[in-house]
């Protein structure tokens, strides 16, 4: 009884997307604003404290929603011809990645390529910790219009 | 039939459906789950994994042991995450497993190994942490420093310790000045302090930065909230804050020692050409820069200074430049891993970094003709001469012998 129940759920969920969600902190959804854009040290945001299912810094929580301006790093091993991509403080995590440690990037337009170097990108900021199958996958996203 | 009716009948099926196929699909047990994304799953997913399964003890260290394998190099198949946590079981065969990666220079994640070992650090391994301070990977230095701290105290100790102050790499000082500090040495607090005064760059990247907030941290732990200090401003940003912070360290730790020249805050940014920042998970890190008053820069922070001869500079730029047209537009080769060789091109204010990277396998011809004769040619440019300072002593063959291990030889 008990499974069938479960699995009576599941197809609920399958068949409603939405469902799924419950129980999970989902990411606002945000659209790329033309306001004049905040500028971050990416150095401040990965030193911000951040504990698992604790609350996030207020400043960081008040830029949430905000279009800001972030120098970075393309992480090494980001996949090309992707939407996503980790944005990160320095080119060598090495195999380290903390999950308040990096940016997840979507891109609106495009695709990756991979880009070296320390780099510039612009875009809509939210801060939040996104969870899938029970683990962190991001804590900052950010999105943006394309990869120049 | 009536709509209600009939949604239900489907769920009903889909139900059934979705029942027969879970009948047919052995289901994951959560250790294995765990074991599973620690080592393959998503990046940011691994250490979450790898954390969850130390929670879980004794059945979790069981089924960890099993997979670790025979041999080094079915334990280095584990990855990064899983490594790391080995020694923090408490369970001696993991521990031992731990200690075989950390003594096989060759093994891909020797700091990861050291890390977790380095957590709760028994007093009988105290020999061993020792000798792993003078490692040449830092992070394992590091790891080891701060097991050292955590370990009840014993003769020698605190001279190992104050050696480390000199470590050419700034996290192994901070690590080593605050064990010094918690062990009653309080002068070891103006390593920290100097660091709050660091805004040093390695072409666009600001170390500076990133070891002031380090050094922030540190510091206020241990001496209490740096009223007025940012570490998001160089030292001009905190003129008030540091000269606070200086009287309460001489009230606290006596007045500030000399401290050796890798220690102390550089104030005059490096005007590179051309750098080279060498990471390999085997043998450590070398960072050297070519200025354009032909001076060469070895190390980070402040680096060793070597007088290289009038036009070198500019004719290794001109050659680079010309390698450079060959090699095209392509800034990257390889796949993410532990080994990377980045290039610095700055002829100008914008700089071109080219990256060659993998993990602990070697791959053939992982490097362009171009791009290895380049190199070669930065390689041969290094001094031959004998210095004082061991960032550069051997230069050369270190150099040499790092590009061998990361993107294959370069002559």
């Amino acid at each position: 009884m008990h499974t069938i129940g479960l699995t009576l759920s599941l197809a609920i969920g399958l068949a409603m997307p939405g469902a799924m969600a419950i129980g999970h902190a989902t990411a606002p959804a945000h659209t790329v604003s033309d306001d004049e854009p905040v500028e971050v040290s990416m150095e401040k945001l990965k030193n911000a404290e951040y504990k698992k299912g604790k609350p996030l810094e207020d400043w960081v929580t008040e830029l949430d929603g905000k279009t800001i301006s972030i120098e970075g790093y393309m992480a090494v091993g980001t996949l090309e011809g992707v939407k996503k991509f980790e944005f990160t403080p320095e080119s060598c995590e090495c195999g380290r990645s903390k999950v308040n440690h990096f940016i997840e990037v979507e891109l609106e337009e495009g695709v990756t390529t991979y880009k070296p170097g320390r780099f510039k990108l612009t875009g809509t900021f939210s801060a939040s910790e996104v969870k899938e199958d029970g683990f962190v996958k991001s804590v900052y996203r950010l999105k943006i219009k394309k990869l120049d | 039939m009536k709509p209600v009716a009939l949604l239900l009948v489907c769920l009903f099926c889909a139900a059934a459906h979705l029942s027969a196929q879970q009948a047919e699909t052995p289901t994951e047990s959560e250790l294995d789950k765990l074991i599973r994304v620690a080592k393959t799953g998503r990046t940011a997913f691994r250490p979450q994994a790898a954390r969850r399964l130390v929670k879980r003890g004794a059945p979790a260290a069981e089924r960890l042991l099993a997979e670790c394998g025979e041999t080094n190099a079915d334990l280095a198949a584990l990855g990064n995450a899983l490594v790391e946590v080995l020694g923090e079981f408490g369970d001696t065969p993991l521990r031992a497993k731990a200690w075989s990666a950390i003594d096989d220079r060759d093994f891909p994640w020797r700091p990861a190994a050291a890390r977790g070992l380095a957590v709760q650090p028994l007093a009988e391994e105290a020999s061993r942490f020792e000798t792993l301070t003078t490692d040449p990977i830092s992070a394992v230095r590091k790891a080891a420093v701060e097991a050292v701290g955590a370990l009840p105290p014993a003769d020698g100790h605190l001279s190992l310790l104050r050696a480390r102050l000199a470590d050419p790499e700034g996290r192994v000082r901070r690590a080593a000045a605050g064990v010094l500090a918690d062990r009653g040495a309080k002068q070891a607090l103006w390593w920290l302090f100097a660091e709050l005064g660091r805004d040093d760059r390695f072409f666009d990247r600001p170390d500076g930065k990133l070891a002031r907030y380090d050094a922030a941290r540190a510091l206020g732990k241990r001496i209490g909230e740096l009223t007025g200090y940012d570490a998001e401003n160089g030292p001009e940003g905190n003129v008030e804050a540091l000269e606070a912070i200086r009287a309460k360290l001489t009230e606290l730790a006596g007045e500030a020692p000399e401290l050796p020249p890798v220690a102390r805050a550089r104030k005059a940014p490096i005007d590179a050409v051309l750098g080279l920042e060498l990471r390999s998970c085997r043998l450590g890190e070398v960072f050297v820069r070519w200025d354009r008053r032909d001076v060469l820069w070895v190390g980070v922070g402040n680096p060793a200074r070597v007088e290289l001869a009038p036009g070198t500079s500019h004719a290794l730029l001109a050659l680079v430049e010309k390698d450079l047209a060959e090699i095209g537009e392509r800034r990257f080769w390889g796949q993410a891993g532990c080994d990377m060789e980045q290039l610095h091109v700055r002829p100008e204010a914008a700089t071109t970094t080219l990256i060659v990277a993998k993990g602990p396998e070697a791959i053939q011809s992982l490097r362009p003709a171009a791009l290895t004769r380049l190199l070669g040619r930065l390689a041969q440019s290094l001094p031959k001469t004998e210095a004082d300072d061991p960032r550069v002593t051997d230069l050369g063959r270190r150099v040499r012998e790092t590009l061998a291990a990361l993107g294959g030889p370069v002559e």
